[in-house]
């Protein structure tokens, strides 16, 4: 079995993000390693290895609310966009990171159990009907296991492979995984530290994280509220003004079903597109038009505005829609054409 | 991002919005303190405030 797919080069500002990231974590786990001593309870002291351990964990754990905070940021303030460009590396990374923190506290822990050591993690508490003492274990191990299906299917070939919708909603479990970890610092780790340090992190962990999708989605709800005006003659809607379009770039239009289309100008002409990204569902209409394509501001997908079709040797497609003017009104269409469907630009004349 | 995607998003955000604090919330509340993080219990009186002679009623 083949897919077909052009995979997205390596390229400098890639390779920059992958640096940067790979430096901040090993800072990170040396500064701990280094540091965490002087905060710990002198009457417990702790080895090496645990820190070392300790050091991975919380990295994994600041990392996933660093990647979760990435999307609605962008969502609120463009100037965001840029981390999300990379955010794949990110997490196979953190995946990574939170791997090795596994592999040294069953080192630690389980490699003198007379049972097999991994056995041993599943078996040694079993007290599934107790809320304190519930075996954290689980929560962390199903976290590993969702953030090892997300690395291993975060490649493009996947997503091509599995479409963009299955690929989507595999994906969406990374809040999963965000939960399960949640749930495992606070039923293991945070009953038996005595600091508060960590109870204070994770708390303002989760405030932040939810925090900042409840405000993107209650913008995102917004902005599904004010849809299109039915305009005097069905099925048009108004779109916009020309003049509300600036040349090169795009609005989006919401309309009444929930979807929403992008409406595009360059030079003297205008052409509609749906505004999700066939790549990972990005908003097209806030990118800009580039090389005469319109440009994802996600990950760059480019996309001919008069057709929906990617340039060559790129095969994604999106729905295009039918424009006309009424004046200085932009009219629309709302029934989507089929994706890759060539509609004639409208010529704009100038005021 | 397609309508049912964000709506699937955003469902997923208010429930963990809730679930999550509330977690975070129940497990520190009921968190079982070990005998080393109680504070000292004193069994007796140090020596010196018991050999002080105990003040008169009516002074």
């Amino acid at each position: 079995m083949s897919v077909r797919y052009a995979p997205v080069g390596w390229n400098r500002n890639k390779i920059i993000y992958d640096v940067v990231l790979l430096a901040a974590v090993v800072a990170y786990i040396l500064l701990y390693i280094k540091i965490a001593p002087s905060f710990q309870d002198v009457t417990k002291p702790t080895t090496g290895t645990i820190l070392r351990a300790q050091a991975f964990g919380t990295c994994a754990f600041l990392m996933l609310t660093f990647i979760l905070c990435i999307g609605p940021l962008a969502r609120l303030d463009t100037r965001f966009l840029p981390l999300l460009y990379n955010r794949r590396h990110f997490g196979v990374i953190t995946c990574a990171v939170a791997f090795t923190h596994a592999a040294t506290i069953v080192s630690i822990y389980y490699s003198f159990s007379p049972l097999n050591k991994y056995v041993a993690v599943l078996a040694s508490n079993t007290s599934y009907d107790r809320f304190l003492g519930f075996p954290f274990e689980v929560f962390g191990i199903f976290a590993l296991f969702l953030l090892l299906v997300l690395a291993a299917t975060s490649h493009d070939f996947w997503l091509k492979f599995l479409t963009p919708p299955i690929w989507k909603a595999i994906h969406i479990s990374v809040y999963v995984a965000y939960a399960a970890i949640v749930c495992h610092i606070v039923l293991g780790s945070l009953q038996s530290k005595q600091s508060p340090l960590l109870a204070v992190i994770v708390g303002l962990s989760v405030v932040l994280v939810a925090g900042l999708h409840l405000v993107a989605g209650r913008i995102e709800r917004q902005k599904d509220r004010n849809a299109a005006e039915r305009a005097d003659e069905a099925p048009w809607v108004v779109a916009g003004t020309v003049d509300s379009v600036p040349d090169g770039r795009g609005i989006v239009v919401p309309l009444e079903d929930g979807e929403r289309v992008a409406v595009f100008r360059y030079g003297d002409k205008l052409s509609a597109l749906a505004n999700v990204c066939a790549h990972q569902n990005g908003p097209l209409g806030e990118g800009r038009i580039m090389d005469g394509c319109v440009t994802c501001p996600w990950h760059g997908f480019q996309y001919r505005p008069e057709d929906g079709c990617a340039p060559p040797p790129f095969t994604e497609k999106v729905a295009t829609y039918r424009l006309k003017l009424d004046g200085r009104r932009i009219l629309l269409d709302p029934r989507p054409n089929e994706p890759g469907t060539y509609v004639e630009p409208v010529q704009v004349t100038e005021a | 991002m397609q309508r049912r995607h964000r709506k699937t998003h955003a469902y997923m955000w208010k429930v963990l919005a809730i679930f999550l604090p509330a977690m975070l919330i129940a497990a520190l509340a009921i968190r079982q303190h070990g005998p080393t993080e109680k504070s000292a219990v004193q069994l007796e009186k140090p020596a010196a405030e018991a050999e002080a002679p105990a003040p008169k009623a009516d002074e």
